[in-house]
């Protein structure tokens, strides 16, 4: 237990001085281990975007963190100073975005993205750094890693760009990376093998992940242990095959049954056409 | 008033919309093979019958939503031909394209940038009547009611703007626009993309009801296939601006045959702990 | 929106100023017993006083008397060029946003006019009509149209690609009225802007071309003919070129100040 990477107690989130019911993220927990994935689910509104935010030390104000505890490896982040955050992020603990357009400078060439880092938190050369960066885009496999590192943002897809931020979070070594939608805007096909890449890099390099997403397939592929969030409140934690099979709470079987369900083989023919979605808000309503 | 003597009344039975050899070219500066155009869609053709619902699904790049802005005449397709009720589609200009776009209505995927922010509700759902002059100025408001109560949402919407709504609400306003003129065909481009998962099951169980009760024809443009395999009958399959294989819904998806189908069904997430 | 901050408490005084000019020019013959244009050489060059509020001119016109009259001939100018510049610009504006083919021929256009500095452009143009009121009034327009019509038509590119444009088409909008209902409304905030800005701008042009001597004629008082007329005695009769100039300084920022707060106003997200 005291092995845990990162441990939240307690976690609530709101905007300046409110308190109680009126706060945005109410009550976290979670506890995760080294080499694991727990993933957060919701919908907009659910509060995982600020609680990963909140981990990483982001929220910027009004926004705050207004209960709880964030240790990371034992150390505390709540409360910690803007220093010693900035100290570990991105080298102890790393953050993936969901749109992979944005969140490269388009005017910076890869390899210098990848280096800064590096670069800035262990003091080694840029040679040095860029050295490491070729190992982490072969590793993603990324093909041509050495000339790729001259390339601009714009040159490469979707895809490429998330590898490039995969890499770009795993260059220093963290502990934990705090993925956010990470996959949403691309492709089906690239979706699939860059969610593959990530569990191969967590089996290597023992990284624990944070998940976010909306979408309960990816959370059942990716994750060992996931969080429903519904307007603030967890509403149900626990494995992740026991929480999407066996749901306990009535927003998880809601949400459950709110998509339509995908179907293969001879399952497939037997579809019918007629069926309807549940409706999740007025199951909701009737609890 | 629309000229209904230039518009043959649709034959029982037979295909609302054929499509065939859709071609669409860019001109670009370079390309791979060294020439100066670039093909986004490549011989495309597909029928839909009344009241059915055909998908084309695809990932970025396959021209599935080129091909949902040639069919709206959007965008002019390099070559090929679209019927609809029988009628070459392509041919019409002018007023009388403009008159026969009653019968062909688009849902697009941002309910956010397809509305207008500056109009109210009433004005946005009735502008469809107005400009097909389906109904004199002083009923306006009634029918943009009638519209509101189809897909939902309550009369007192009528004076409101477009950013008192959410998302799921928007894309409602955008369905009975969409329905305002009655339309044979309705165009749905990723509708249902940039919605929660249950702000889309409603809509999906929505535009189920409204094709029960008009017989209104679906081209569902999406890149989710189990949305695609809850909604449709026929199924088409893009990639790279060709048509790699299509089939009733039932068949594809239980038994796919070509090999890039059977990459995409393969890259459905969930599949281990949902089956 | 809260009175008290301190733009918005300019904004007012500003608004007030403007509101105070317009009223007195209006009824400067019951303000003024004075002739703006009878001359009383044994009144002239005479010092501010209880009686010739702004002194006299070399002429022996009152100075006060003639601002008021100024006032009317500069605020007609402001208000009819900027009516004028917003119709034609706003019209070439969005057929050269809409239609692509016409915006090349249109822009090259409005490129030439803006090349020419505003004052040349308007002083040759006096040059070849009548020094009269109308005459100015188109002098100055004409260089005032390009910068609406780059506004407006960049305002309907944005717009041309937002998905309520596609979706007016596929609803059987005309081409009119796409532009018209969808289009113009979204440009009407910018525009709201650029009208104060453009009317600042006539006015201190007439200003120019009257001080020039190119303007309307010496006896009609315009706020740019009585600083002309003060200036060979401005050594020793500074009052008739200093305070119609800070009457017409006063103008011009307020105007412009209204412009800012006009924009802080229409400003969709509100940043403050």
């Amino acid at each position: 237990m005291s092995d845990n990477v990162l441990e939240v107690r307690g976690l609530s989130i709101a905007v300046g001085g409110e308190e109680g019911d009126s706060a945005l993220v109410r009550d976290v927990n979670f506890s995760l281990a080294e080499g694991k994935t727990v993933g957060i689910v919701g919908e907009s509104g659910s509060g995982k975007t600020l609680t990963s935010l909140a981990l990483m030390g982001l929220l910027s104000p009004p926004l705050k963190v207004t209960a709880g505890s964030i240790r990371l490896a034992g150390e505390e982040l709540v409360g910690a100073p803007e220093q010693r955050l900035r100290a570990l992020r991105g080298n102890r603990m790393a953050m993936v975005f969901q749109e992979p357009m944005t969140s490269l400078n388009p005017v910076l060439s890869i390899g210098y993205q990848l280096s800064e880092a590096l670069m800035v938190h262990s003091g080694c050369s840029r040679k040095e750094a860029l050295a490491k960066a070729v190992q982490l885009l072969d590793r993603v496999r990324i093909p041509k890693a050495r000339e790729r590192l001259r390339s601009y943002p714009h040159e490469l897809s979707g895809g490429m760009r998330q590898r490039v931020m995969i890499a770009m979070a795993m260059m220093c070594d963290p502990k934990v990376i705090v993925a956010d939608e990470p996959t949403t805007a691309l492709d089906v096909t690239v979706q699939a093998e860059v969610l593959m890449l990530l569990k191969d890099l967590q089996r290597e390099y023992r990284t624990a992940v944070v998940f976010i997403s909306h979408d309960l397939g990816v959370i059942g592929d990716v994750c060992d242990e996931v969080m429903v969030m519904y307007r603030g409140d967890v509403v149900e934690t626990g494995a992740v095959a026991e929480v999407l099979q066996r749901p306990r709470h009535a927003y998880t079987a809601a949400l459950l049954a709110a998509r339509p369900a995908f179907h293969r083989g001879a399952h497939a023919l037997r579809l019918d056409k007629r069926t309807r979605l549940a409706d999740l808000n007025s199951m909701m309503e009737a609890t | 008033m629309p000229n209904t003597a230039a518009m043959p009344a649709p034959r029982a039975g037979a295909h609302v919309l054929e499509a065939r050899n859709l071609v669409k070219d860019y001109k670009t500066q370079k390309s791979e093979d060294g020439s100066k155009t670039f093909r986004a869609v490549d011989g495309v053709s597909f029928n839909l019958a009344r009241g059915q619902t055909l998908s084309i699904v695809g990932e970025s790049g396959s021209g599935k939503s080129t091909v949902a802005r040639m069919v709206m005449r959007l965008i002019e397709p390099t070559s090929g031909q679209v019927d609809i009720d029988g009628r070459d589609w392509l041919a019409l200009r002018g007023s009388a394209l403009r008159a026969a776009r009653r019968k062909l209505q688009l849902v697009f995927q941002d309910p956010y940038s397809s509305i207008n922010p500056r109009m109210k509700v009433h004005q946005i759902v009735s502008e469809p009547l107005r400009n097909f002059g389906l109904c004199p100025a002083s009923q306006l408001k009634d029918r943009a009611a009638e519209l509101l109560e189809k897909v939902g949402l309550p009369t007192a919407a009528l004076e409101r703007y477009p950013h008192q709504f959410s998302g799921g609400q928007r894309q409602r306003i955008v369905i009975a626009r969409a329905l305002a003129s009655e339309p044979e065909i309705i165009i749905c481009d990723e509708a249902v993309s940039a919605l929660d998962v249950s702000i889309q099951a409603q809509i999906l169980n929505l535009l189920r009801d409204i094709q029960a009760k008009t017989d209104v024809a679906f081209l569902f443009i999406s890149h989710d296939l189990a949305v695609v395999q809850h909604i449709s009958d026929e199924v088409l399959v893009m990639r790279k601006g060709q048509v790699v294989e299509r089939g009733d819904v039932r068949s594809l998806f239980s038994a796919p045959k070509h090999e890039y189908t059977v990459k995409l069904l393969d890259s459905v997430p969930g599949q281990r702990v949902f089956s | 929106m809260k009175l008290l901050r301190t733009r918005n408490i300019l904004a007012l005084v500003c608004a007030t100023y403007l509101l105070l000019l317009v009223l007195s020019t209006l009824f400067a013959a019951q303000i003024t017993s004075f002739d703006p244009k009878a001359m009383a050489p044994l009144q002239r060059l005479q010092a501010p006083s209880m009686e010739h509020w702004f002194g006299t001119d070399s002429f022996g016109r009152d100075v006060f008397t003639r601002t008021l009259y100024g006032g009317q001939v500069s605020l007609v100018v402001g208000v009819a060029v900027t009516l004028l510049a917003l119709l034609v610009g706003t019209t070439i504006g969005l057929v050269s946003g809409y239609f692509s083919a016409l915006d090349k021929v249109l822009m090259r256009i409005m490129d030439g006019i803006m090349s020419m500095p505003g004052i040349v452009l308007a002083v040759a143009l006096m040059a070849l009509f009548n020094a009269d009121i109308k005459t100015v009034v188109i002098a100055i327009t004409i260089p005032e149209i390009p910068r609406v019509a780059r506004l407006v038509r960049s305002v309907v590119l944005t717009i041309r690609e937002q998905e309520f444009v596609q979706a007016a088409i596929v609803t059987g909008c005309t081409v009119p009225q796409i532009l018209y209902r969808h289009i113009l409304p979204n440009a009407a905030g910018p525009l709201a802007v650029q009208a104060t800005f453009v009317c600042a701008s006539a006015i201190l042009l007439e200003a120019y071309l009257s001080f020039l001597g190119v303007g309307l004629p010496q006896e009609t008082p315009t706020w740019g003919n009585i600083m002309s007329g003060g200036r060979l005695s401005v050594q020793i009769a500074f009052w008739a070129i200093l305070y119609p100039g800070i009457v017409l300084a006063l103008t011009i920022l307020s105007v412009n100040v209204l412009g800012d707060s006009i924009r802080d106003l229409f400003d969709p997200k509100g940043k403050k």
